[in-house]
C-alpha cells in the first residue's frame, strides 16, 4: 500500500473548514485550527513506529492525542478512565506497549516502560505532520470482571459505516454522546465529528444531568447518542424538556419499545433509532423505523460488507467493520473459521423480527431454567408508569434462585398507587412470561447503578 | 423491710407476665403474617387452598416450590430473618405448624 492510501484522522482536520470545535465543561478547541498544533509538545517523532498507551485522564486531551498520533504510532491502545490498576501489567504486555502519552508523567517513571510522554490541553504550534502508517487501534471491552480483553482495529474499519452512511444532510451535525470516546460507542461518534466534519461536545463524568443537558443545548447539539440507560436516566431528570437534537441514537443495550416511545415523546421532530454495535464486531446495522428489535430480512443477507447469521440462538456477524483480532499472548480466536464474531447477543424470532433476549453470559438460572434478566424488564418497562428496571436473582434456600425486580417509577407515586402499579405489572409478567420469570418480589427504587460504559449493573451477571 | 420485699415480688411477677404476653403477642404476629403472605401468594399463583390448621403438610397447600421460594423471600424482607438459610442443618418443615415455628425459633 503507497503511504497515499493510508488515510489518518488529521487527514480530516481541513484548516479551511471553519468553526468546527471539540468542548468539554471547560475548554473549546477550535478543530480548524489543531492542524498546525500539538498537545505532545512537539514530541510527536518520538512515537513513530511505537505501541502506545494512551492514559489520559480527560476525553478532550484523549480526543487531541488520538488525532495526533494516529497515523505515526504502530498502534495506540486506549485506555478507559475506569480501568483497574491491576490490570495494566498484563495489558502492557499483552499489547507490547513501550511508549505512553499520559497527563501525569510521574505516575509511569519507574513502569518499566521506556518513552513516556506528557500530554497537555494547552496547545503549541507545530508543524504539520505527515501520515507514515496505518495505526492500529486498540480498545478494551467492556466486561464488569476479570482481565478486559484488547480488541484490534483499524481506522477503516472504525469508520466503515460512518462512510457508508454517507455525509450528514444539511448544515454541519454537531455531535455527542453520553459515552466516553474512549469506548466503542464514544468512539463512533468521535469519529462521525472528525470525518463528517462537525463538531463535538464531550461528556464529563459527575456532571449533573441538567448541567449536562444545559451544555448540549448551548453548543446546539443536533446529533446525540447513549445507552438506554444514559437515556431513561435523562428521560427520568426531566432535564430533556427545551432539548430539541434531530438525530437521536441508542446503543450497547438492548433497545426496548418503552424506552423507544418515551424517546420519541421527548423529541417529536427527531430521527429516533437504534443500532447494533460491539466492540468485537464493530457496527452491525441500524433500526430506525422506531421499533423494537429488527427485521429478520436483514439475516443472511450482505449488506454494506454486513453479513449476520443466528446460530444456537446467538447473533454472528462478519463484517469488514468487525476488530481483526483479539491481542495478546493468550488471545483466543476472535471469529469462527468462516470469519463470523459470535456476538453471545442472543435473539429470538417473532413474526417478522428479531429480538434481543439477553447476554449469554447473562442467564440466571432459576431452579435449573434459564431467564434472562433483560427480558422480564422488557415486560415491566412498558408500564407506562415505569421509567427502568432491572431483573435479578436473588438466593433462594429453597430453588437456589429467585427473579426479582427493582423498579423506578417515572413519577413518585403514593403507597395505594404503588400497590395499584404492582399489582398491574405482576399481571401482566404472569400473563407474558413463563411462571419462573414472574418477579417474586417487586421493589420500587429510586436509583439503579449504570456502569461507566453506561450499562446498568447488573452484579448478578 | 416485709413491704419493700412484697413490693420486688410483684414487680417480678408483673415482669415475667408482661414479657410472656409481649412473646405470645409477638408470635402471633409472627403467625399472622405467615399465614397472610400465604394467601396472598396463593391468589397470585391462583392456587385455591385448604384450611391452614397447623398439621396440614405443606404438600397438601398446592404450593410449589417456587411458591415456596417467593413466601420465603417475602418474609425474609417481612420478618428480616430466614431461617432456613440461618442454620446449615435446619431441615425443611413438613406441616405449617413446622413452618411457622421455625420463624418463632429464631432469635430475631
Amino acid at each position: 500500500m503507497s503511504p497515499r492510501e493510508i488515510f489518518a484522522l488529521r487527514e480530516y482536520l481541513d484548516p479551511n473548514l471553519k468553526g468546527r470545535t471539540l468542548s468539554n465543561p471547560r475548554r473549546v478547541i477550535s478543530l480548524t485550527d489543531i492542524a498546525g498544533e500539538t498537545c505532545l509538545k512537539g514530541r510527536l517523532g518520538e512515537l513513530s513506529g511505537r505501541s502506545v498507551l494512551l492514559a489520559v485522564g480527560g476525553q478532550l486531551l484523549a480526543a487531541l492525542a488520538m488525532l495526533e498520533i494516529d497515523g505515526v504510532a504502530r498502534r495506540m491502545l486506549l485506555c478507559p478512565p475506569d480501568l483497574n490498576a491491576d490490570h495494566i501489567q498484563a495489558l502492557l504486555e499483552d499489547a507490547e506497549i513501550d511508549a505512553v502519552v499520559t497527563d501525569q508523567p510521574a505516575r509511569w517513571v519507574a513502569s518499566g516502560i521506556g518513552l513516556v510522554v506528557a500530554a497537555d490541553e494547552m496547545l503549541q504550534p507545530a508543524s504539520r505532520a505527515p501520515t507514515e502508517r496505518a495505526t492500529e487501534w486498540l480498545m478494551l471491552t467492556s466486561g464488569t470482571s476479570g482481565l478486559p480483553k484488547i480488541v484490534g482495529h483499524s481506522l477503516e474499519g472504525l469508520t466503515g459505516a460512518i462512510v457508508a452512511d454517507g455525509p450528514a444532510r444539511g448544515a454541519p451535525p454537531v455531535w455527542a454522546t453520553f459515552y466516553d470516546i474512549r469506548r466503542y460507542g464514544g468512539l463512533q461518534i468521535f469519529l462521525r465529528a472528525i470525518v463528517g466534519g462537525g463538531s463535538m461536545v464531550l461528556s464529563e463524568p459527575e456532571e449533573p444531568i441538567a448541567d449536562h443537558v444545559a451544555r448540549l443545548q448551548e453548543n446546539a447539539v443536533t446529533h446525540i447518542s447513549g445507552t438506554p440507560s444514559h437515556w431513561r436516566k435523562l428521560l427520568m431528570s426531566g432535564a430533556a424538556s427545551g432539548f430539541s437534537p434531530r438525530y437521536v441514537r441508542l446503543s450497547g443495550e438492548i433497545a426496548d419499545q418503552a424506552v423507544l416511545d418515551g424517546l420519541r415523546r421527548a423529541f417529536p421532530s427527531a430521527s429516533i433509532g437504534h443500532a447494533y454495535a460491539s466492540t468485537e464486531a464493530g457496527v452491525g446495522f441500524a433500526v430506525n423505523d422506531g421499533l423494537e428489535g429488527f427485521p429478520a430480512a436483514l439475516i443472511g443477507e450482505s449488506r454494506d460488507g454486513v453479513e449476520m447469521k443466528v446460530v444456537d440462538g446467538s447473533l454472528r456477524i462478519r463484517s469488514r467493520r468487525a476488530a481483526h483480532a483479539y491481542v495478546g499472548r493468550q488471545a483466543a480466536a476472535l471469529t469462527d473459521q468462516a470469519g463470523f464474531v459470535d456476538t453471545g447477543d442472543m435473539v429470538e424470532l417473532r413474526g417478522d423480527r428479531y429480538h434481543f433476549v439477553g447476554r449469554r453470559g447473562g442467564i440466571i438460572n432459576i431452579g435449573g431454567l434459564k431467564v434472562h434478566p433483560e427480558e422480564i424488564e422488557a415486560v415491566i418497562n412498558r408500564h407506562a408508569e415505569v421509567r427502568m428496571s432491572r431483573a435479578r436473582s436473588r438466593r433462594s434456600p429453597i430453588t437456589g434462585a429467585i427473579v426479582v425486580a427493582d423498579v423506578i417509577l417515572a413519577d413518585g407515586a403514593d403507597k395505594d398507587r404503588r400497590d395499584q402499579i404492582r399489582d398491574r405489572i405482576l399481571a401482566d409478567c404472569r400473563a407474558s412470561l413463563a411462571p419462573h420469570k414472574v418477579p417474586a418480589m417487586i421493589k420500587f427504587v429510586t436509583a439503579l447503578d449504570v456502569t461507566t460504559a453506561g450499562k446498568l449493573a447488573r452484579h448478578d451477571a | 423491710m416485709v413491704a419493700e420485699r412484697e413490693c420486688y415480688f410483684t414487680f417480678a411477677i408483673y415482669h415475667g407476665l408482661s414479657q410472656f404476653y409481649e412473646k405470645a403477642k409477638q408470635s402471633m404476629s409472627v403467625r399472622l403474617r405467615i399465614i397472610s403472605a400465604i394467601r396472598q401468594i396463593a391468589a397470585e399463583q391462583q392456587v385455591t387452598l385448604p384450611r391452614l390448621d397447623d398439621d396440614l403438610s405443606l404438600h397438601e397447600t398446592g404450593f410449589d416450590s417456587l411458591a415456596f421460594a417467593i413466601l420465603v423471600a417475602r418474609l425474609e424482607d417481612d420478618l428480616g430473618i430466614d431461617p432456613f438459610t440461618i442454620s446449615e442443618d435446619a431441615s425443611f418443615p413438613l406441616t405449617i405448624g413446622d413452618f411457622v415455628r421455625a420463624y418463632e425459633n429464631v432469635p430475631a
